[in-house]
């Protein structure tokens, strides 16, 4: 187990790693687009209403999506670097996430406010800001509500604004005890905890706007034009970071089957447990099955469908390895094949953000994880309409949930079965 | 020990406390000692556990105090239902100390209160 001098000695290398990645990016970007179409795209894609599918790459240009992507994530390093935090599973998960969903939904104008609120949170509650910044990062969530209101209802800018900054401010300042409480709904079985709770959030802002005749319906804008290049992005990721893993453990990869027969039920910091150069091979490894997968179904490659495998890579830091999101995904799939379109977007978006419930599998075998895949396939479409497509984690508002209902069945069956074994009585009444 | 601490305080006795009698142990002996900064909580009992289980068992409560994560998921240590990794809690105490002699195990972590 690497103590917390390794971690502590490893954090340059992480920021570096993510340093790297965003400049790369933004070389990119600068590489396919004048200086003054990247302008005019990522005003686009920040005064875009962005609810759920707005695939920024088709909203704003492939290269302004790229330097979104670039400026989100150099913005948190900046809050990781100031705050005095060092990088672990829930950061790493939390920067490759949010950095994901920066291709469809999250972008500077909906994340600043949010992550103002949480530091005047964090100010109020005396507690350092680096205690919180999954919630600050993660809370990006529920950005959507902020654009929406500001771009999306057609209210005068002058009144819109401010009240769209102000909504964001005091999500900010909401999401750190509401998404802790949540965490006992699932019992942690729902990796994208906060989805939940900025599902719940936008269910209640979307009743508000129904309340004042105002419906907010999903959208679905999908870039159909850039698939070489997004397949291109997520095998350099992935690669990079097998390799950066590699080097790190100096090519020793013994101990991986300890990492495999992890559940990932939350908190499973993968750094903590297994070091960084191990989590980061089981990153880049996690990544590139579900690209394998996503090829494999000759699905679409767009910005929702890299967000979600940027996703999955981030979350094979706190939780995902193969072991526990192969049997979800092949769950979500039958469901997929039996009751939907399975090449579509909005097939393959849930089936690879139902490895938010991998915990399941990992905790209670390969069936349960099928079957949960199965189930969130049937809830995760029943839940969009109830925030809109407000809150991009949708999957893990519905995974919240599946997980819910389905653990303590399972936990009540586990204990039957184990009173069984031992011949114990099912009740004891007082009297006896 | 303010209110935060007081809770947390509790979570991590019932965490442990919830692994002896999990382990099928008769009688546990808990004490709490509380001061201005940190808090010992020690826990014995008397119950049978192999090798394997004490070392995975000193695994999780030497993995480095990690209060980012704490302050969010430390709730998620008394939610478990059957679970009995006490992984969540190495993440929340500065010391632990494992012995398991003729049958008696005794488990002494140490909390300081310090960010």
């Amino acid at each position: 187990m690497p103590t917390d001098i390794d971690i502590k000695k490893n954090h340059p290398l992480m920021m570096r790693y993510f340093i790297i990645l965003a400049l790369v990016s933004i070389a990119i970007a600068f590489f396919i687009n004048t200086p003054a179409q990247l302008w005019e795209g990522l005003v686009r894609i920040n005064t875009d209403p962005c609810h759920l599918f707005s695939d920024f790459v088709a909203v704003g240009g492939l290269g302004a999506t790229l330097l979104n992507v670039a400026l989100v994530i150099l913005f948190e390093l900046a809050i990781i670097h100031f705050s005095k935090a060092t990088i672990t599973g829930p950061s790493l998960a939390a920067l490759l996430t949010t950095g994901g969903f920066a291709f469809f939904g999250t972008n500077l104008f909906n994340t600043l406010p949010i992550v103002l609120g949480v530091i005047v949170y964090s100010r109020i509650e005396k507690t350092p800001l680096r205690n919180l910044l999954i919630q600050a990062f993660m809370g990006t969530a529920i950005g959507p509500l902020i654009n929406y209101l500001a771009f999306g209802i057609g209210l005068e800018l002058t009144f819109s604004l401010p009240l769209a900054l102000a909504i964001g401010f005091l999500i900010g300042l909401i999401i750190p005890p509401l998404s802790s409480s949540f965490l006992r709904f699932h019992h942690g079985y729902n990796l994208y905890n906060i989805g939940f709770t900025a599902g719940i959030i936008g269910m209640i802002a979307v009743a508000v706007f129904r309340l004042f005749g105002i419906e907010v319906n999903p959208v679905s804008i999908i870039d159909t034009a850039h698939r070489p290049q997004l397949v291109i992005l997520i095998v350099v990721i992935s690669l990079s970071l097998v390799i950066f893993g590699l080097i790190l453990n100096k090519g020793n990869i013994r101990d991986y089957p300890k990492l495999l027969s992890n559940s990932g039920r939350l908190l499973s910091d993968f750094v903590v447990l297994h070091g960084n150069g191990l989590t980061l091979f089981n990153m880049g490894v996690t990544g590139f099955l579900s690209l394998v997968f996503v090829l494999g179904l000759r699905g679409p490659v767009n910005g929702p469908i890299v967000g979600a495998m940027l996703t999955i890579t981030g979350f094979g830091a706190l939780g995902k390895h193969p072991r526990n999101i192969v049997p979800v995904m092949l769950g979500s799939l039958v469901a997929c094949f039996f009751h939907r379109d399975l090449n579509s977007t909005e097939s393959i978006v849930p089936i690879l953000f139902g490895t938010t419930l991998a915990p399941m599998a990992g905790r209670f075998g390969f069936l349960v994880g099928m079957i949960a895949g199965y189930l969130h396939i049937g809830v995760v479409g029943h839940v969009l309409p109830l925030h809109g497509g407000l809150n991009l984690y949708n999957n893990g508002f519905s995974g919240g949930f599946v997980a819910a209902v389905m653990v303590p069945l399972l936990e009540a069956g586990k204990n039957a079965i184990d009173r069984r074994k031992t011949n114990e009585p099912t009740r004891i009444s007082k009297d006896q | 020990m303010n209110r935060r601490e007081f809770q947390k305080t509790s979570n991590i006795v019932r965490a442990l406390s919830q692994y002896f009698l999990m382990k099928g142990c008769a009688e546990v002996t808990l004490v709490v000692r509380p001061s201005e900064d940190h808090c010992t909580i020690t826990v014995a009992g008397s119950l049978v556990i192999n090798e394997q289980e004490l070392e995975e068992l000193s695994g999780w409560l030497n993995q480095p105090k990690t209060a980012e994560m704490e302050y969010y998921y430390d709730d998620l240590l008394i939610s478990a239902l059957e679970d009995n990794e006490l992984s969540l809690l190495g993440l929340m105490i500065d010391q632990s100390q494992v012995s398991y002699q003729d049958g008696m195990l005794q488990i002494k972590v140490t909390r300081y209160f310090r960010e």
